[in-house]
């Protein structure tokens, strides 16, 4: 009878293991949850599946064929300037639907919005529904170009300028020119429905589409068409690195970085990717282990103020010397960070 | 619970005098040492810059210091787990065949002993060994760890309990193996064979779809449901040990079902000496 009750007491002791342990398993989900971020240091099949489905440019004969120049396709890339110091591309079409998209278009107010898309607003659009890609450049002599790219047939641009003057240039295209007394201008075209060309230099979208009708065929690109992967990408001059990073970091990103190459994922987190290039290699690693301490500084505070999705982006951000006198800088940027600096989310701009 | 624990203390003696555990200690120790020399860790500004082992660069990105080290505590405590747990099986699995041997059952069972003193004071016996056994382990690598690179935690210790706690479960199964089958043999075996179950057991969810919808599955999900999840707890004691999320109220749960399976098979176990004569 004694040793029955040992049976029992085993089997009732079982069974609720069995039972108290079916429950636990639950908790695999938090073990399932971690995930390694997956930073864009090549191309992607998104950025594969875009590229097909882009229109791109058929190259005719140039006047004056360059040597060993390969064929340009993109239109947005060939549309950007050469000499710029500064080229960014944002595909804006896939940042605006992401979830950093739509948390910067919470911070626009809905005066903003319609100021923003006065021009567009008569077509029946608004910027977000229309611009498929968004690619800035600045030019040595401190002034710069705007390329938007997406389905403009029918957009106006003297809705937004009302003050400009039209004329035709190049084969198809109209450039419209707003010259003012105090020296300030503006220059902006639609190339075929596609593009908006728009700068306050003079000549910079003239060259801009003698580059597009010739095909794109020996021009020189601002940077090269397999670089262009990412949401964000292109390369960044000193001096605009240098007014982009933190406070504490800025001098010394003058001294040493030269320009960086910039890739930025934004399809679910923001995930960046950096390719500083400097001079100097010793100087170079010195700012890594700069980078790497305002990341460890980062970090701590994150967990001061008990912000486990910051400290589980910075855990795996790091710096990794790559090359001669490059590094690269693999970092996960929390959202907030990117819209606290926006007017209706608590910044000033 | 004198008594029960004098058996305990008397195991504990028995295991200090064999080369197996003395061995165990011997390694860790070793390995602590020379890593501790041939290790150098660059740490400025709390951002782990370079990672020399024997003069040898073994990793050069530079990531704040507790980021970079997650990973290495992770690792860290997954091969004292699952090592640990291997190990306990193979130098614990004769302690019952040696109790149960003819002339010392015999002897003790004469002293004022009841017999599940004797079984508990063993189990408890394994449980200290193995216990001390794991925090000797994650002690030495996480001082060394820390030390070298600047950050203190104490989670890959409390991972390296779970190991012991888990350990403990299926020594219950192997103790209790020793009363139906006196060999060192076959308790290994059912140690082994819980281990690997148990791995399994940790991931049934994820398997039970690969059976077909019908009694095969039924069955499968059945008998894993009353298998220790091995492989689910080492998954949690790394994540502790790396600082990561766990669902701590779903794994006091698994820790309490580990426990009640380790002492229901205790009492299989019991119920099996109760019904032998020596």
């Amino acid at each position: 009878m004694r040793g029955l009750l040992w049976l029992v007491g085993a089997g009732a002791m079982i069974g609720a293991g069995g039972l108290l342990m079916t429950q636990g398993d639950a908790g695999t989900a938090a073990h399932k949850q971690r995930d390694n971020l997956t930073f864009p240091t090549s191309q992607r099949p998104i950025d594969r599946e875009r590229e097909a489905t882009r229109t791109t440019l058929a190259p005719a004969e140039p006047a004056e064929p360059k040597e060993h120049a390969a064929p340009a396709h993109d239109p947005l890339l060939v549309a950007l300037p050469p000499e710029a110091v500064t080229a960014l591309v944002f595909e804006a079409g896939t940042i605006l639907k992401a979830p950093v998209g739509q948390a910067m278009l919470a911070c626009v107010g809905k005066e903003e919005r319609a100021r923003m898309d006065k021009g567009v607003a008569e077509m029946g659009k608004t910027w977000v529904d229309l611009a498929e890609r968004v690619g800035v450049a600045s030019l040595p002599e401190k002034g710069g170009m705007f390329v938007v790219q997406g389905k403009l047939d029918g957009f106006d641009i003297q809705k937004l300028e009302p003050h400009a003057e039209s004329r035709t240039y190049g084969a198809d295209t109209t450039i419209y020119d707003d010259v003012r007394e105090d020296a300030w201008e503006f220059h902006a075209a639609v190339w075929h429905g596609s593009l908006l060309l728009g700068s306050h230099l003079p000549g910079v979208v003239e060259a801009a589409i003698n580059r597009l009708d010739s095909g794109g065929a020996g021009t020189t690109l601002a940077f090269d068409e397999n670089d262009a992967y990412g949401e964000i990408y292109g390369k960044v001059g000193q001096a605009d690195l240098e007014r982009m990073a933190p406070e504490e970091m800025k001098s010394r990103l003058h001294d040493v970085a030269a320009h960086a190459e910039v890739h930025v994922d934004a399809i679910t987190e923001v995930l960046m990717v950096m390719d500083v290039e400097g001079s100097d290699a010793k100087q170079v690693e010195d700012l890594g282990k700069s980078l790497g301490a305002a990341m460890a500084v980062g970090r701590l505070e994150a967990r001061r103020e008990g912000r486990d999705d910051v400290v589980r982006l910075v855990d795996q951000s790091r710096v990794r010397p790559y090359g001669d006198r490059r590094l690269r800088a693999e970092v996960a940027v929390p959202l907030d960070i990117m819209t606290k600096s926006m007017h209706g989310c608590g910044g000033e701009e | 619970m004198r008594v029960t624990l004098a058996v305990a203390r008397d195991l504990l003696r028995e295991a200090l005098q064999r080369r197996w555990i003395l061995a165990l200690g011997v390694a860790i120790s070793a390995v602590v040492l020379v890593l501790g020399m041939a290790l150098r860790m660059e740490v400025v500004d709390g951002a782990l810059a370079a990672t020399r082992l024997f003069g040898h660069v073994v990793r050069h990105d530079i990531r704040s210091a507790e980021g970079a080290m997650n990973p290495v505590f992770q690792a860290v405590a997954y091969v004292i787990f699952y090592g640990g747990i291997g190990f306990g099986i193979l130098a614990c699995s004769d302690f019952g065949a040696e109790l149960f041997s003819p002339g010392r059952i015999e002897h003790l069972l004469s002293l004022p002993i009841r017999r599940w003193q004797l079984l508990l004071g063993t189990y408890i016996g394994v449980f200290t060994l193995s216990t001390v056994g794991s925090l000797y382990g994650a002690g030495a690598f996480t001082i060394l760890l820390s030390v070298k690179s600047g950050v203190w935690t104490l989670r890959p210790i409390v991972a390296a309990l779970l190991a012991s706690a888990t350990f403990s479960a299926i020594y219950g199964a192997m103790l209790a193996s020793a009363l139906f089958v006196r060999s060192a043999a076959v308790a290994a075996a059912v140690g082994g064979a819980l281990f690997v179950l148990g791995i399994v057991a940790g991931y049934r969810d994820d398997l039970a779809p690969l059976f077909n919808a019908g009694p095969s599955r039924v069955i499968f999900l059945f008998v894993t449901s009353l298998l220790p999840r091995v492989s689910q707890i080492a998954n949690a004691a790394a994540d502790l040990a790396s600082s990561h999320a766990v669902d701590l109220p779903h794994l006091g749960r698994s820790l309490f079902g580990l426990e009640a399976f380790g002492l229901g098979c205790l009492a299989v176990g019991m119920w099996q000496f109760e019904r032998k004569d020596f």
